[in-house]
């Protein structure tokens, strides 16, 4: 798969939020602010690509072991990593970015601790092989979680507005839209679906 | 004297344990507050698979919360997260084991969506919430109600899709005339969630207003 396809497969064809369902908590969380939307893309993306990084040669010993304990100790080794990440980038965030820390220590934990990024640190073990191909997929996937909530704050005000019916206002409402999107996200994939 | 008032104080242990269980049932992580959305979604294909993540988010949140809070106290603010993730991982393995003995082939038919229980929102969310109690059994009945109500979420979404996707539950036949396979996907799991939704919320206001004496319900 030359880098160019992968790339466009994760921004559009398994776009993480509109095929794989990740980050959903994120966005809905954010949709309201899209400037904390932004913030929160580019954030995921960091700690996503620096995660990955880390996590990449710990996780291929595990290559030849039994898959009972591939399936229990792949995810262990992407939690510590997460974790050792997050932690250095909140002690560089105090060192580096004095001004903007109060609000990275209150969203770094949002963003790294949601399904998003350990999502696709699982999706990487399947579906992309060698260094740079996984450490390229981490980018565009963050470019696409970008671009997917976009889409979503867009709608905001129509989820939220006063002609939607009560029960539906807010999360029931961006469900059901961002499951109509998904299915047009599939045409990205060439599948017939009906 | 000093026995009444100990009757008094596990009476009202009693009715604030009680109102733990039915705050996180009626506040659902899932439906109302919006948690732990993509293992419900994407992964909720089948009640097999449901069960198995609900099963799995249980034991993961009811065996992490309680030595994380115990850390908590010793450890600063900026690595609690870090330390929870941690535990959360630990507990993971005997959990993905147990699952994988119980159920058939469990890892292949859940995909990436059972081991993303160690790390969602439900964790990370409901650990902050779990941290303004002070006492270790409401935090054991806290992480409990909260895994019961994503146990409940889950399991209904996968229900609902495997009777209209494969016209069976559990594998057996319900004679369903029109399947749709392709509720099975992604994109089916944000409409069944989100109809769950607005139907939870629907019944949760009509019941409140139902509760209202009958001279408020007009203001």
């Amino acid at each position: 798969m030359s880098y160019l396809t992968l790339v466009i497969s994760a921004v559009f064809v398994q776009n993480i939020i509109f095929t794989k369902a990740l980050g959903i908590t994120l966005t809905v969380q954010s949709i309201s602010k899209p400037k904390q939307l932004f913030a929160s893309g580019i954030l995921l993306t960091v700690i996503l690509t620096l995660s990955a990084m880390v996590s990449y040669y710990p996780a291929r010993l595990f290559d030849s072991a039994s898959l009972t304990l591939k399936n229990v100790m792949v995810p262990f080794v992407f939690s510590v990593s997460v974790a050792i990440i997050s932690v250095v980038l909140l002690f560089v965030a105090r060192w580096k970015f004095k001004k903007q820390y109060a609000m990275i220590f209150r969203q770094l934990p949002l963003v790294a601790f949601d399904s998003a990024v350990f999502g696709i640190l699982l999706l990487t073990v399947k579906n992309v092989q060698g260094f740079v191909p996984i450490i390229l997929y981490s980018i565009a996937s963050g470019v696409g979680f970008v671009l997917a909530s976009f889409i979503l704050s867009g709608i905001y005000h129509f989820c939220n507005g006063e002609n939607t019916p009560a029960a539906f206002r807010g999360l029931p409402a961006t469900l059901i839209y961002m499951g109509i999107v998904s299915m047009a996200f599939y045409a990205f994939s060439a599948k017939i679906l009906f | 004297m000093i026995k009444s008032e100990e009757k008094q104080s596990s009476k009202a242990d009693l009715a604030q344990l009680t109102a733990i269980v039915w705050n996180s049932l009626l506040n659902n992580p899932v439906l109302v507050m919006g948690l732990g959305l993509a293992p419900v979604i994407a992964g909720s294909s089948t009640l097999k698979v449901s069960t198995a993540i609900a099963i799995g988010e249980m034991i993961i949140v009811v065996c992490s919360f309680l030595p994380t809070y115990l850390l908590m106290k010793k450890i600063p603010k900026f690595l609690r997260h870090a330390v929870a993730t941690v535990i959360s991982a630990l507990c993971f393995i005997p959990a993905g084991l147990i699952l994988q003995y119980s159920f058939d082939n469990i890892f292949e038919l859940a995909g990436i969506y059972l081991p993303l229980i160690v790390i969602n929102s439900i964790v990370s969310t409901g650990l902050e919430e779990a941290m303004r109690f002070t006492k270790g059994y409401q935090i054991f009945v806290f992480s409990f109600a909260l895994s019961l109500g994503f146990g409940l979420t889950i399991c209904s979404a996968g229900a609902i899709r495997e009777i209209l996707a494969f016209g069976t539950i559990w594998g057996n036949s319900v004679n369903m005339a029109y399947p749709v396979p392709q509720l099975a996907l992604p994109f089916g799991g944000f409409l069944v969630v989100g109809l769950l939704a607005a139907m939870f919320r629907g019944v949760k206001n009509k019941a409140r207003k139902m509760r209202q004496p009958s001279g408020a319900r007009g203001k």
